[in-house]
Formats: C-alpha cells, structure tokens, sequence
C-alpha cells in the first residue's frame, strides 16, 4: 500500500513532527512494516518546467537538434536534444546538470553533468517520461515513439506552466511515498486509507485528528432504489449526482499516481480518491446506462463483460449488482463494461456498501481477478466507512465539476446489524501480566483515546475500566483483553518493555525418545559410515512408486505438479528415483514415510508403531530410516553391496545400543533384489530389512553400480530396550587361533555353521569364531573360519585337539568337507 | 693436544673420528707422549704424575664420546632423508560423511533453546483441518485454508477430496497436541517440515522447515518472550546483531509480533531480515489444548529453518537444500555440529 505523506499532513492539519526516517521506523514498529520511501522530491531534484523557444538543426547530426529553452525568467539555455515531437512554445521537462536520470529510461539513475554532443556543449537534457520515471506516476506521458519527449500540455491544457518552476512543485510530486508491506497490515483494514495511518501517526505524536471533510447529505429513502436480495450485502448505499464539466485537477492525478492507481474519468477518479482516502472502496456507475432499479443478488450464470473487457461467467456463489438487463457489476471487485462512465456522462451514481469479506475473496479467486477493491473488501471493510466514503465521493465531485445537482443519496439496511457497538471490561493488571511491565491504568486509558476509543473509568473501583471500540476496529480485533494489551504494548513502545528471562523453574524433561533415536543414528551413520544425509521431498510420482511395487499410495487431491502427486510410502522411492544422482558410498534419509490405512505391508516394512496414529485421526506416517549403500558391481566378498549394508546395519544396531539378527528371507517389493534380501529382528520383533537393488530397477536409473538398501522401521526399534554398556576384560591366558575351511552345500547359511563351531565350546572357554573368507565352488560353498579360542588358562595340547575332533566330527555328520 | 681436540669438537665423520682418536689416545698418540714427558720431567711425584694423566685420558675420552654421538646422529640424518615429506603436497581430502544443513542448523537451535529447559517435541507432517486450522482460531473461510494454499489428501474411500486431512502448513498444530498430552507448564519446539501449496521460485518452496516454540507457565508475558527470543537470537548471531520487534498478526497468537535481525547480506550491505514470527499464545488455541486461559498464559513463536540455512550457507535458491539439487551443492566443511 502506498501512502502520500502530503496527503496524510493535509489530513492532520499540521506538519508531522519527525523526521521522515523516525516515521518510517515509528510506522514499522508499531503497525506494520515500510518497505521504501519514495522522496520524489529529491529524485526530481535539479528538473524545471521548459518553454521551447527556438528550434535549429544540430550541425553535425541530422537526428539532433539544438533546443533554445527558457529555464527561468530572463534566463533560458541551449540544449542538444533528439525529441521528435519539439514543438514551439512546448512546455517541456528540463533536467539540469545534478539532476539524477535514467539514460533512454534503462540501468539505474545517473548524476547528469554538461555533455558535449557531436561537439555542441549541453548542460542539460529534455527528458522523456522513462527517463524521469515520470510515466510511473502519469501513465499518458508514457513516450509512444522511442525519441519522444514529455510534453506537459498532455497532462492539463488549462494550466500556465511557468518557465524554471521546479517540476516536482508543478508536477505535486514534491512528496513522499510511504509503501508499507501489504501483508503486515492484513489484519487492519482501516489502515488501507489514508485517514487511517493518519490517526495512527497521530495517535503516537499526540496530534489531534480533525473531522473528515465531506458534504453534508441527509439520507432520503427511496431516493435512488435500490433492492437488497441476499443477506451477503447487509448494508448499502446509493448517490445519484447530475454532471457537467469537469476534470481531475492535475493535484489529484498526481495523488493517484503516487498511490498507485491510475486516473480514468473525473467521477471515477473522485471514487479511486474516496478509496484511497476512506479505505472503503466505492463502484461509479453511468446512471444513464442502468436500466430500471439496481438489485444486489446473486449470480445466475449469465456472462458479463468486464471494465476491463474481459467475458465472466458469474456464478450463485457470485454477489452481483444487476439492472433488468443483467449484470453490472461483480460485487466488491469490479464493475461491468456497458455501465461505465464516459466523456459524455452526464449523470452517476455511486455505491458504497457492505459486502461479507468471505464472498468477495472467493469470487476474487474463482475468477482470478484481484482489485484494489476486492483487497480490501476480503480484509472486512468497517460498513460505517460507507456513509463516510459517500460524503467525501459527493465533496470531490463537487470540487472536479463546475455543475453539479445531488439527485438522491439513500441508506438501505442497517450498519449496526453488521457491527454492533462493543464495550469491553478490562482489568488493568490483566494488561500490565500480558505485557510483562506495569502499566498504570492512567496511561493505559491515555494510548486507548488516542486512537478513538472512549473509555469510562469507574468511581469505586480502580481496578478495571471499560472501553468501547471504534467501529472501523471492530471488524477483525479489539474483542478481548489481549487485543487491548496489543495495542497498549505497541503504541507505549515494543522497544520499551524490557526484556525477562523467565523467573519459574525449569522441569527438565526427556526429549521424546524419537528425536534421540533420529539424532543418534544421524550421527552413526554420518560419523561411522561417512554417509551423506540427503533431504527429500515427501512428493513422489505415483507411477514410479508402483514401478518399485508400492500400490495405493497416499495422494494430494491438489499437487503442484500433476505427475507428482503421491506422499512417499518409503524413502526408497525418492532416494532410488531416477533423477537423483548416482553415487559410490553411503546416502541416507531419515523422515516420515505415508501409510493407507487398511493396506497390508509385508510385515517387515509394518513395524509396530509406538504412535497410534488413527487414534490422533491422521494417517500412519512412521519415521523411516533408509540407508543406502554402492558400490562396483564387481566386488567380491565380502566387499559387495548386500553384505556391506548387512553387516552395517548390525554394527548401527549395536551403536545405538540394540542387538539385532539378520536372517535370510525372500523380496517383496519391485526393486529387490530376489536373492538379496534378509529382515532385521530386534528382540523377535522385525524392525527392517535389507535389500540389495534389482538389476532392472538400476538399469532405470542408469545405475550400473551394485547396491543396497537397509531400511529401518525406526517408530518400532524406538520401543525396544537398550541394552546396557557391559565391559568385557581380556583373558590373561594367551588366546589360541586356528583358521580353516569348510565345504558346504549351497543352501547352508553360514549361519549354521557359525552356531555348529559356537556349539561345540568346551566348558569354561569362550570361542569366539569369525568369518574371513567366502567363495563360491562348483560343488559347493567354502567358507574359511578362523576360530579364537580364550579360557581361564593356558589350553595342553589335548585339549585342543579334542575341541579340534569334536568340530570335525560334527562337520562330518553334517556331510561337510573340512579342508 | 689443545688442537687436536678443537678438532674432535667439529669433526663429522667417523672415519675422521677414528683418526683423531688414534692421534690421541694411540700407542704414539699425544696423550702417551705427554705422559712420557711428564714422567721424565724432575721433581714431580709419582701420584700427581698418575693424576695429571688420568684427568687428560678422562677429557679425552668425554670429547671423543661426544663426537662419536655427532657422528651417529648425522648417519641417521642423512639416511632419513630419503622419507622426507612435504605437508604442503596433499591428495583430496578423506571423505568424510556430510549433515544435511537443515539438520546443522536445526542442532543448533534445539541447543539454545535447551538452555531454557525447552524439550524438542514430534509433530505429525499429515494433519487435520481442525488441528491446523480450527484449533489455531482460523476462521472457517480464512484464506490459508483455501486449495491454493494447502495440501489436501485425496480420500481414497470417498473417492474425492479430503476435507479433513491435509500436510500441515506449519508446525503450529503441535503446539495444541503438546498441549493436549502434556498440559502446563510446558516448554517445546517443535522442528519439523511444512508444506504450502505455491509456486516455487529461489526463495520459496512447497516443502520447507520450520522451528516452532511453545512456552506456557504462570509467567508468560511479552516481556519474558523478548528476553528469551532475544538472547537466542544474540545466540544464534552473535551479541552485537541489531534486533527489531514489529507486530505482525497470526490467527493463534494475540499480541502477534514480527522479530528480523540487521544482517550483512553482501559486505557492506545490510538488510533487515524477517526471522521469526510471535506472540502470546491466543485463548482459544489454550482451550483446545485443554487449558483455561485465565490460569496459564504462554508465548509461541516460529521460525524458518530453511531461511537460516539460506543465509548462513548463502545457498542461493532455496531448492538446493531438497531433492535431486542437494548435490548442485558441495557440503564439504559442513560436517561440524
């Protein structure tokens, strides 16, 4: 929203007493945040109003001219110039040396200083609009060719423009802009017109904010007709003027401009002027073109033609204005073509009226059309900003035409309805708690007038007061105790309470054991694995998640982009997706993954959730950790892929604490590998798996490496026990070690033969056995074991060697090959 | 015999050593003619001979020790010469595993909030309307609420959009769930991903994280809320960072506030930067959370993860830090946490 600060002087009355950067910090801190302020005064310094006096061809360039021009009385200059549309005794805009300009309207502004052009000296230029940025402000000087230069006659005929008066005096550009950020004043529509920052910057430099200067008019029912159909209009009201001869003083085109808005039509501008002054936006209709009485209504679905010609199908959800014919208006956003005013009206009529805040925003939306009137409307409007807003429109009519008749103005429904007078109890010490500072009730009651409300204290009880709001702030705030206390703490000072460290004592808690969970195995994988984290998007394309063989996903009804429209029902779909790069080594993820409830998983993937989700009423949606490993594809035992992440995701277990089993088991989904595969146990219960990547999934993804995936369930392994920390001291006996091979068939799992070597202990020794090589024969699977044998003593000779049959015997019962 | 011994004092080699010692203390060494001479010489006793004698084989001997030493040492110097390293010639760097900025600068935060006795706390990333909105006293036609702001779930047993579940648009709905399970006092924040329905462009995203905060207790004020916001902030950006506090509204905090920090966005240019937004928490989000607001009081706040993680690892445009564009972004040195 952009402010002119001449404006909001002329408002108070008076000059505002900061300077123009305390404002714009007051204004931040207090209401809502300004972005810029455009001093146009200064960005207009060193241009003056020109008279062409005297035009001659430039001797060395036939594209140039040499312009004498008047800059001052008794004083002109000749300057170089390239303006196609030069004419004599053109008024014209001189920047002088020191002036800031934009070369041909692009780049950023420039300092100008005297330039020799084709060898004729020029200590100034006569600007076109772009190189001023005056069209910015009046969109009809904008230049039309490319060597055309401001001629003032197009922005007021009538005007006497004075040779060497400083242009922004003539142009009423010596202002300032104050453009606050829309959104930090979403909250308080009475701040969307100029009256009201000027009762907010009244309110903090103690100014006295005058009555609103308008037209006195007594409300004459029946005088313009007008039928309220829906009760999403409460509240309406209607002028009819009669017109002639008339214009937008060049002060008020400018005020426009600086606001951001554009000058049409004087009846028109009077509206945008009452807008901008009011902040409740009005609708000019040509009262000629209405035909019969105006009804406020609900759309039909008939078609209608916009004031910015654009066809509108409306619809019942639509508050329309229409007259016999149909449409003219869709309500608090813009007004229809066939009514509009033109050149030769003579006689309009004006609305300004309540509309329900929530159809107006839908409306807006559903038709993609976004006005500075529906913007405020959406924000709730104060209803009795329409009396207001009708006064001042009638008043500036008044001032653009030199004929003028008030036909009728009249008032249907009831404001009160809509916005109800409030008083509130507040207790002072409740404000003072909130605040976290003392605050007398005296100056509390003093900030609360500032801003027009009135508050009653009570004879016999000094504790509480009352307030009663102001209408324009009883739409959206002020309800309760807390929005009283908003208001105090911001007009005192945010920057004047001092900051508290909490005084209560701190019950130290456990964080969620969740967190401690994805924290630490962060951490072991990242630090022991040299694993790189990656963070992906919960959103994964339907199509390829069935491809891995994950069905009936989660889906958002609404996605950004079509094609990814499904919630991850596993990490593994993002991290394996064939946009993502392919790399060497560990990548994980660790977030939350999306279950359909009712579909059955295979069971290392369920888990059991220490969360009830459908008791909460939102989806399952686990934590998951996925981590994955790659590697060439032609490593060997035990360097491949599968074991690699085999025998991580146990020494993970063990760093956080779990003693988890492997075991062999079969695939499930897609991209698994068939004979790749093995699910996590942890106290009997599974809580992952591990699976190598299927060939033909990697092929997909250009992936010609080996890998694999361990996925870990880590909503279920949070609710296992920890296993404690034990010490383990080493024998004073010196170990014995023996390593040798064993031939099995290829469907024995090491696994057995590690429990066989395990098995056959002798009492009071530990054996502790290791598997350290692996390879495939043609007649089977030699593993090599070397086998470390500790006791309470040094082991003789035969008691080695009875452990050594023993081992060998089993082996040989088992139809295995010692070699 | 004073001049072979400077000599045995800077000799450095061994074969020379061997010369010198033989000049010395050999058969017609120095130190034998010495003693012959003293021997012959009159008047003097047969034990101070013997002592004068003994005391220059000691001195001798000492010096020849000490330069055999020398020699040794620079035998072995020049043979290690061969495994002289340079420190300056360096292959890559060992890899080493890399977090995700989001998680760095999620640690960081829970630290300085732990400080306060503030716990981390799980919310859910797929919500409910009523959790998301209608417990934080959005009015039922807010504008958050509309399709082209959120995520709504399809719902696959009515065929049609949900009107109930949707991903949450921000981590607020966790504060109501804290409160629920918890009750006063209580102090939380809630980390966690949050997802707008937007077009995405360098410094927005569909998906981003935020740091949400509760504190409830009989003390809650804005006062306290500034002193603990504050310091973290002089925590997070050093003791010298210019702070402002501006009111902002948020439907479930009243009075609603608006923290940005002074920062240097390129040297010599200094911005405002919007980084956290505030408030008391609003009755009726008390309520839902099973509490009555004339009892307990408490302050909220919420700030942008993925906005720190911009500033602090000047990534440029916000989607880098998710998806297949993590690796346009090289983490090396981001391993410190």
């Amino acid at each position: 929203m952009k402010y002119s600060l001449r404006w909001i002087e002329e408002i108070l009355g008076v000059k505002i007493p900061l300077t123009i950067l305390e404002l714009q910090n007051r204004i931040t801190t207090t209401l809502g945040e300004v972005e810029e302020c455009v001093d146009w005064d200064n960005r207009l310094r060193e241009c003056v109003v020109g008279i062409v006096k005297e035009l001659t061809p430039h001797p060395n360039a036939s594209s140039l001219r040499l312009v004498t021009v008047e800059v001052g009385s008794n004083s002109s200059r000749t300057l170089v110039c390239g303006g196609s549309n030069l004419e004599i005794g053109q008024p014209v805009v001189v920047a002088l040396p020191g002036a800031r300009v934009r070369w041909h309207g692009e780049g950023d502004m420039i300092s100008l200083g005297v330039a020799t052009i084709r060898g004729i000296e020029s200590a100034g230029m006569i600007c076109a609009a772009e190189e001023l940025g005056l069209q910015e402000i009046f969109p009809e000087l904008r230049s039309q060719g490319s060597k055309e230069i401001v001629d003032l006659r197009k922005l007021d005929f009538k005007k006497n423009w004075y040779a060497g008066e400083s242009l922004s005096k003539a142009l009423y550009l010596d202002d300032i802009v104050i453009i606050i950020d829309n959104k930090t004043i979403n909250n308080r529509p009475d701040v969307w017109g100029h009256r009201g920052l000027a009762r907010e910057i009244a309110a903090y430099t103690g100014i006295t904010l005058p009555e609103i200067q308008a037209s006195a008019v007594v409300p004459l029912e029946g005088s313009v007709p007008v039928h309220l159909l829906t009760d999403r209009c409460p509240f309406y009201v209607a002028v009819k003027m009669e017109i002639s001869d008339g214009y937008t003083p060049l002060k008020l085109k400018a005020r426009l401009g600086l606001c951001g808005e554009r000058s049409i039509h004087p009846a028109v501008d009077a509206g945008t002027l009452t807008m901008l002054l009011t902040g409740q936006p009005v609708h000019v209709f040509d009262a000629s073109k209405l035909r019969d009485t105006l009804k406020v209504t609900l759309g039909n679905n008939e078609t209608f033609t916009t004031l910015d010609s654009r066809e509108i199908e409306v619809a019942h959800e639509d508050i329309v204005i229409a007259d016999t014919e149909g449409p003219v208006a869709l309500a608090g956003i813009i007004g229809g073509d066939r009514t509009a005013c033109s050149p030769q009206t003579s006689s309009v009529q004006l609305e300004a009226a309540y509309f329900m805040p929530w159809s107006v925003r839908l409306s807006s939306q559903r038709h993609s059309l976004r006005t500075s009137a529906s913007a405020r409307f959406e924000k709730n409007c104060d209803p009795f900003g329409c009396i207001d807003a009708a006064r001042v429109w009638v008043a500036y009519i008044q001032q653009m035409y030199s004929k003028t008749s008030l036909q009728g103005y009249a008032e249907y429904g009831d404001c009160t309805q809509v916005n109800p007078p409030r008083i509130l109890n507040i207790n002072v010490q409740d404000v003072s708690h909130i605040a976290g500072v003392e605050i007398s009730s005296s100056s509390q009651i003093k900030i609360l007038e500032s801003f027009g409300c009135k508050c009653i204290e009570e004879e016999d009880n000094k504790e509480t007061y009352k307030v009663s709001i102001p209408s324009w702030r009883r739409g959206n705030d002020l309800r309760a105790v807390e929005d009283i206390a908003e208001e105090i703490i911001r007009l005192r000072g945010i920057e004047n309470i001092t900051p508290r460290f909490p005084d209560t004592k701190i019950n130290i808690s456990l964080p969620d054991p969740v967190f401690s969970l994805l924290h630490n195995c962060t951490d072991i994988f990242v630090r022991d694995f040299k694993a790189r984290e990656l963070v992906n998007y919960a959103f994964v394309s339907e199509n390829w998640a069935k491809k891995l063989g994950y069905e009936k996903v989660w889906k958002v009804a609404n996605p950004i982009y079509s094609e990814i429209s499904a919630l991850r029902p596993s990490l593994v779909v993002s991290l394996l997706s064939p946009n993502m790069p392919v790399f060497l080594g560990w990548v994980f993820e660790i977030g939350r993954v999306f279950r359909r409830p009712g579909i059955i998983t295979h069971p290392d993937e369920q888990g059991v959730f220490v969360e009830d989700f459908t008791s909460r009423g939102v989806p399952d949606q686990p934590w998951q950790c996925v981590a994955l490993y790659r590697t060439s594809s032609d490593a060997k035992w035990p360097h491949t892929a599968f074991i690699t992440a085999c025998s991580t995701a146990l020494a993970v277990g063990e760093s956080l604490g779990y003693r988890w089993k492997i075991t062999p088991s079969s695939s499930f989904r897609l991209w698994q590998h068939p004979f790749q595969c093995a699910s996590i146990f942890s106290e009997g219960k599974r809580i992952g798996y591990i699976a190598g990547i299927h060939p033909g999934i990697a092929v997909e993804i250009n992936d010609t490496t080996a890998g694999a995936c361990v996925v870990l369930n880590l909503s279920s392994v949070v609710s296992h026990t920890v296993t404690r920390l034990s010490a383990v001291l080493p024998s004073v006996f010196p170990p014995v070690r023996r390593d040798f091979s064993i031939l099995t068939s290829f469907d024995t799992p090491a696994e057995i033969v590690r429990n066989l070597i395990e098995g056959s202990a002798l009492a009071s020794t530990q054996i502790n056995v290791e598997l350290i090589d692996r390879y495939l024969l043609s007649e089977g699977v030699s593993t090599t074991w070397r086998l470390t044998v500790t006791g309470d003593k040094t082991f003789s000779v035969q008691e080695l060697d009875s452990l050594w049959s023993t081992i060998e015997n089993r082996c040989k019962e088992k139809g295995w090959k010692i070699r | 015999m004073e001049n072979i011994l400077d000599n045995v004092r800077i000799v450095d080699s061994e074969k020379d050593l061997e010369v010198l010692e033989k000049k010395l203390l050999g058969k017609n060494g120095i130190l034998s003619k010495v003693s012959q001479s003293l021997r012959d010489q009159e008047g003097a006793s047969k034990v101070e001979w013997g002592r004068a004698v003994a005391k220059m084989r000691l001195r001798c001997n000492e010096e020849l020790a000490l330069a055999q030493m020398r020699c040794n040492q620079l035998k072995i110097s020049t043979a290690l010469r061969k495994t002289a390293e340079d420190a300056t010639a360096l292959p890559e760097l060992p890899r080493r595993g890399e977090y995700h900025p989001l998680t760095i600068v999620t640690r960081q935060l829970n630290t300085i909030f732990s400080r306060f006795g503030f716990i981390p706390y799980d919310g859910f990333e797929a919500e409910t309307d009523t959790y998301n909105f209608s417990f934080l006293n959005y009015a039922p036609h807010h504008a958050a609420r509309d399709e082209q702001d959120t995520f709504y779930l399809w719902d696959p047993v009515q065929n049609s959009m949900s009107k109930e579940l949707l991903l949450r648009t921000h981590t607020s709905p966790g504060q109501v769930r804290a409160l629920q399970k918890w009750g006063a006092p209580l102090r939380i924040v809630i980390p966690g991903r949050v997802f707008r329905n937007e077009s995405t462009d360098d410094s927005h995203d569909h998906t981003f994280h935020q740091f949400e905060g509760l504190y409830v207790d009989s003390d809650a004020s804005v006062a306290v809320m500034k002193g603990v916001l504050f310091d973290a902030l002089y925590a997070l950006f050093g003791k010298k960072t210019q702070i402002r506090m501006r009111p902002n509204f948020f439907p479930f905090v009243e009075p609603g506030y608006e923290i940005d920090v002074r920062y240097e966005r390129k040297p010599g240019e200094w911005k405002w930067l919007e980084i956290l937004g505030c408030g008391m928490v609003h009755p009726e989000v008390l309520k839902a959370g099973g509490l009555d607001p004339h009892c307990v009081r408490g302050f909220a706040f919420g700030m942008g993860i993925t906005r720190l993680c911009m500033v602090q690892y000047e990534l440029g445009d916000v989607r880098r830090l998710a998806g297949a564009r993590q690796f346009e972004v090289q983490r090396c040195g981001m391993t410190r946490v």
